[in-house]
């Protein structure tokens, strides 16, 4: 058994339930009222007198089905409330006048089924008052101890007309017979015979029979003529209870229904909107999916293109000895570089650079000012020199351009001298940091290659070294790096790190500081391009 | 009535003016590359006020993170704001602890001779 059928036998048993009072209040004041005793003969009796009966048994029927079709309503009610409230939640905006009304009709349905109760209470009310009005209950009573009275005049014993004298004199004490007078005819008639006779044999019973049998049918001939007034006026009651149903749905119900299927189409035609946005959007998903696909290759082109473009030089290991090289562009391709060179076997060039943009325009200008650098680099300039002349250059090149502090670059210069054990450092805007058992910091100016404004002159510092001291710089990703919880990693903690994984072997310097930086990060996507390298001096 | 010159956003500050109180407030993160998007549109801004009202102007700098470029680009604006005549001050907002962020503020002013107000969160000075 469903849900939904389960409801609806719920309201017809409530119903049936209901409607059984109806016979058993009307057969319970009936019996009462007649000093009859509860029997199955005694009911059936009641039947066969009183066809009303039948009509009010029926009301179990009648009222189990009208609660059938409330609770089919009631059950369709729920529904589309259920489906309301989803519309509600998904198209609350869209749908609050909608929501308004529907508030106004469950109100109303309200009222509607509290008026069918109680006017079902009335008209069964209503049932049984004209019952006792148009059913003389006294008169029918009468009516059997008159046949009882011609039942004694068929006995020829010599107690018969005692025993109706007895029984005319009961009859007299319980009824108004006055009341009666077609009655009290028959009655005083007989009453009379028994007076006059000493037993009633030879009393023309057959005459009497035709008598009573006469009497028989003219009080049911009024008996029936009451009892069709109160069956045609319990059918129109009925008609007017069903015209009233049909009126109240399609007033009350079926507008709420068409406001239901209205909302539920529109919300349909929303769905199907939406679903057809999803698909444009999984369109434009794909299309993007495409250019980012053809992006990433024309990145790893560009790479590979760069990498070409590049003069060679022996690896890093070679020149400097232990060293490391961190560098973590932020599209594939960087706008930082490292640039280095051997002036002779004792003095080399390490360069590194910041070049404004990332991805492919900061790897292009990056090439660009690696350029210069190759042809800087064999005048043998002192870093400071090297940086003003690179400025000259990049400023003569671009010359022709507008808006030059567009393709700016921060580079930090240091030659270094093994046998000497000395270095010459100058920097635009980058650092070198001197790692041993501290951080020791040789400032750059405020100064950016191929700007204008505010450019403080480089300045060349030259430093003693020690074995075993690390020479580093960083581009200003490091410092900048931020991770998930919005912390940036600052120079403070940039240089602890530094410090703390500070080795002997540069592959090692190297791993550990990666993983700190990593660890630091915790997953959190970089904002810009990161290098950092690292020159360890020799014994 | 105070105007939103930039709304603000992980990389970019959030920069709003208010000509009732000559008042320019840059705050938050700067990271773009390319920054003078940004605070070009100040720059114009600062020079047409001055010039038109020839009232002095307050700015207030609360950065808690920005790049080079960034640092340019407010050191730049600093110059504007030092070129005009009037009353104008420059609040170099910066978190006690630090000490980069200060420094940045004090090369900005040595680089652009323009006195700061520097401000900590625990104290002025």
């Amino acid at each position: 058994m469903t849900s939904f059928s389960k409801s609806v036998w719920f309201y017809a048993l409530f119903g049936a339930c209901f409607g059984a009072l109806f016979p058993i209040l009307a057969l319970f004041m009936t019996i009462r009222e007649q000093d009859m005793t509860w029997s199955l003969q005694n009911i059936k009796l009641l039947h066969q007198n009183n066809s009303l009966f039948f009509i009010i048994d029926s009301a179990p029927l009648v009222l189990g089905a009208v609660f059938a079709v409330i609770g089919v309503f009631t059950k369709n009610q729920i529904e589309y409330l259920a489906t309301l409230s989803e519309l509600e939640r998904n198209l609350r905006d869209n749908y609050y006048n909608a929501s308004h009304k529907f508030t106004l009709r469950k109100l109303r349905i309200t009222y509607v089924s509290l008026f069918f109760v109680v006017g079902t209470m009335i008209v069964g009310g209503l049932f049984l008052v004209m019952n006792n009005c148009y059913h003389d209950t006294n008169k029918l009573n009468l009516f059997r101890e008159v046949q009882s009275m011609y039942g004694i005049l068929g006995d020829s014993s010599v107690d018969a007309p005692e025993q109706m004298q007895h029984e005319y004199k009961r009859i007299s004490s319980l009824y108004n017979l006055n009341a009666y007078p077609e009655i009290k005819t028959e009655l005083d008639l007989l009453y009379a015979q028994s007076l006059e006779a000493t037993s009633f044999t030879g009393v023309d019973y057959n005459a009497a029979l035709a008598n009573m049998s006469a009497f028989h049918v003219d009080f049911y001939k009024q008996h029936k003529e009451n009892q069709m007034f109160v069956s045609v006026s319990c059918g129109v009651l009925v008609l007017v209870i069903i015209s009233l149903l049909v009126f109240t749905h399609f007033y009350f119900f079926a507008p709420n229904f068409l406001l239901l299927q209205k909302a539920i189409i529109e919300n349909t035609a929303a769905r199907h909107l939406i679903q057809k946005q999803a698909n444009e959007l999984q369109l434009a998903k794909d299309e993007n999916d495409e250019i980012l696909k053809q992006l990433r290759l024309n990145l790893s082109t560009a790479e590979h293109i760069r990498d070409v473009l590049k003069v060679y030089k022996k690896p890093l290991p070679e020149i400097f000895g232990e060293v490391f090289h961190i560098d973590k562009p932020m599209q594939t391709l960087s706008g930082d570089y490292i640039w280095y060179n051997e002036r002779s076997k004792d003095v080399k060039t390490m360069i590194l650079g910041d070049c404004v943009g990332h991805g492919v325009a900061g790897t292009l200008l990056s090439t660009l000012y690696e350029e210069f650098i190759e042809q800087i680099e064999p005048l043998g300039l002192s870093p400071d020199a090297f940086i003003v002349e690179l400025d000259d250059r990049i400023k003569s090149h671009l010359s022709h351009l507008d808006g030059l502090d567009q393709f700016t670059c921060e580079v930090g210069v240091v030659v270094l001298d093994k046998s000497k054990k000395k270095a010459w450092f100058s920097g635009s805007n980058t650092d070198l940091i001197v790692v041993n058992g501290k951080c020791e910091t040789y400032k750059s100016q405020r100064f950016s290659i191929g700007s204008y404004k505010n450019q403080e002159r480089p300045f060349c510092y030259e430093i003693d070294l020690h074995a075993g001291d690390w020479l580093v710089m960083y581009s200003d990703g490091y410092k900048n790096l931020i991770n998930n919880q919005h912390q940036r990693m600052g120079i403070t903690n940039a240089h602890n790190l530094l410090l703390q994984c500070k080795s002997d072997s540069g592959e090692q310097y190297q791993v550990q500081l990666e993983n700190e930086i990593n660890s630091f990060l915790s997953g959190a996507k970089s904002y810009d391009d990161m290098t950092i390298v690292g020159i360890k001096i020799p014994e | 009535m105070k105007t939103t010159i930039s709304q603000g956003s992980k990389t970019l500050p959030k920069i709003t003016f208010d000509p009732d109180q000559c008042e320019l407030r840059i705050e938050g993160w700067s990271f773009s590359e390319k920054p003078q998007t940004i605070f070009d549109p100040v720059l114009k801004l600062i020079d047409e006020f001055i010039s038109e009202t020839n009232k002095g102007i307050s700015m207030h700098v609360s950065l808690q993170c920005f790049n080079t470029a960034s640092g340019k680009c407010l050191m730049n604006i600093a110059q504007v704001i030092g070129n005009q005549q009037g009353n104008n001050t420059i609040y170099w907002h910066f978190d006690a602890e630090d000490e980069e962020t200060r420094e940045w503020g004090e090369d900005i002013s040595h680089a652009t001779g323009i006195p700061f107000q520097f401000v900590s969160l625990s104290s002025s000075n």
